[in-house]
């Protein structure tokens, strides 16, 4: 089936199958920071933004997003790469992998909260797993990040 | 995960419900979170994204939730915050997380009827109303204990009332599944207690209800309303908790609840 979408704010076309998910066929296209994790909705590696908002787009059906826009990191380098700055200060990245789907999930909390506290930083993240760290040091770097320190 | 061999986006409910009754294969995909867990076989998909069912709307004396509304609008909305306090934040904090419920949809945590379900627990105590589209409006209870198969949920009604009303759970983990979860809520003096995750769907617990609604809610009628709720109601085990747990901490989360209702909110 024929699908229209953007990605970055480009256009793309593209022939899937009914049951095609979004997290593959956005690695089809070359947008190779959409990794697959869990594969069940519970890790956020898969982070997209749909219209600007924050969804896991291996649960995604890629005919849902029919004439929608999605973001990957790719498309939104500038603000990843200021958010970036600080989670590497903190050593807050280490393996790498969870990296695209936090960071992506983060700049769309500094969009949605105000002022948050620490609670509220780690409800908005609990969708995002990580192995390597235990989250203090990336809860540092976002705290500076988002100017909160 | 699931597979689709067609797949169509309807304009309106009679065309989405003329396509869903073509088959028992034929399913309605809202956000597909649960759907994703299974192996289901879907002859043909019908999603209801164009039928302009994403809304919270004040309507006179009732709250009208659109049934595609994602589970985080509703933990977001000003307008639930309004009357219900923080009763719907806290009923879906505890969900995955944010991506997850801007896809996962109000309408299918209430169609499918799911034992697990939170936000079922925390309607069923406010007595919402379910709107389908062959079977009509009907009170969540009845639609709860029926039989409603191949229909589309269109919408859920909920009063525009400020109500008391406290949702309490207990899970091994931030975002994990409830072992069990209980809802608690005061409307015009009446109480309602409801308890989910039973393993089993949400049930309301209404001779003790009908107790703390009609006596003093001092601290010993409080207890005894929590016991009696824990008896009332049948619990069961699987591989997250034993019926023992859930019958014991089920009756601590009541007690907590009404405490709150009924003392502090």
């Amino acid at each position: 089936m024929q699908v229209k979408f953007t990605v970055n704010k480009k256009d793309c076309f593209c022939d899937v199958k009914p049951d095609e998910l979004l997290s593959d066929t956005l690695r089809r296209l070359g947008f190779l920071s959409v990794k697959t994790g869990c594969d069940t909705g519970s890790c956020g590696i898969c982070t997209v933004w749909l219209e600007e908002k924050p969804v896991l787009s291996c649960e995604m059906l890629t005919l849902k997003v029919q004439g929608k826009n999605i973001t990957t990191i790719e498309g939104a380098q500038e603000e990843a790469n200021i958010l970036a700055q600080f989670l590497n200060a903190e050593g807050s990245i280490q393996c790498g992998y969870c990296s695209p789907g936090f960071l992506m999930t983060v700049i769309a909390m500094k969009r949605e909260l105000k002022n948050p506290s620490e609670d509220d930083i780690n409800r908005y993240l609990s969708g995002n797993l990580c192995r390597c760290t235990g989250y203090q040091s990336q809860l540092r770097g976002i705290k500076k990040y988002l100017e909160l320190e | 995960m699931y597979s689709i061999e067609n797949y169509n986006r309807p304009e309106t409910l009679m065309q989405a419900y003329k396509i869903l009754s073509e088959s028992r294969s034929n399913s309605i995909i809202a956000g597909g979170t649960f759907l994703k867990l299974g192996r289901r076989s879907i002859k043909t998909a019908v999603d209801l994204s164009n039928l302009k069912l994403s809304y919270i709307e004040k309507k006179g004396e009732f709250i009208e939730i659109g049934a595609m509304t994602s589970l985080r609008e509703i933990e977001t909305s000003v307008v639930l915050k309004q009357y219900y306090g923080n009763f719907f934040s806290d009923a879906l904090c505890h969900i995955v997380g944010v991506q997850f419920k801007n896809s996962a949809t109000a309408g299918a945590g209430v169609y499918s009827r799911y034992g697990f379900s939170d936000i079922l627990t925390a309607l069923y105590c406010i007595n919402a109303k379910v709107v389908l589209y062959r079977t009509g409006e009907m009170n969540i209870q009845d639609f709860l204990a029926g039989a409603v198969r191949g229909d589309i949920l269109e919408k859920i009604i909920i009063p525009a009332k400020k109500i008391r009303a406290s949702y309490k759970s207990i899970r091994y983990s931030y975002c994990d599944f409830a072992v069990v979860n209980v809802a608690v809520c005061q409307t015009d003096g009446v109480f309602s207690i409801t308890v989910g995750a039973r393993p089993r769907r949400a049930a309301k617990a209404q001779i003790a209800s009908d107790f703390i609604t009609g006596n003093e809610k001092t601290m010993d009628n409080i207890n005894k309303t929590a016991f009696m709720a824990a008896e009332e109601l049948s619990f069961g085990s699987n591989n997250k908790a034993s019926a023992e747990y859930r019958k014991t901490t089920a009756q601590v989360l009541i007690r907590r609840a009404i405490q709150e209702v009924a003392i502090c909110r």
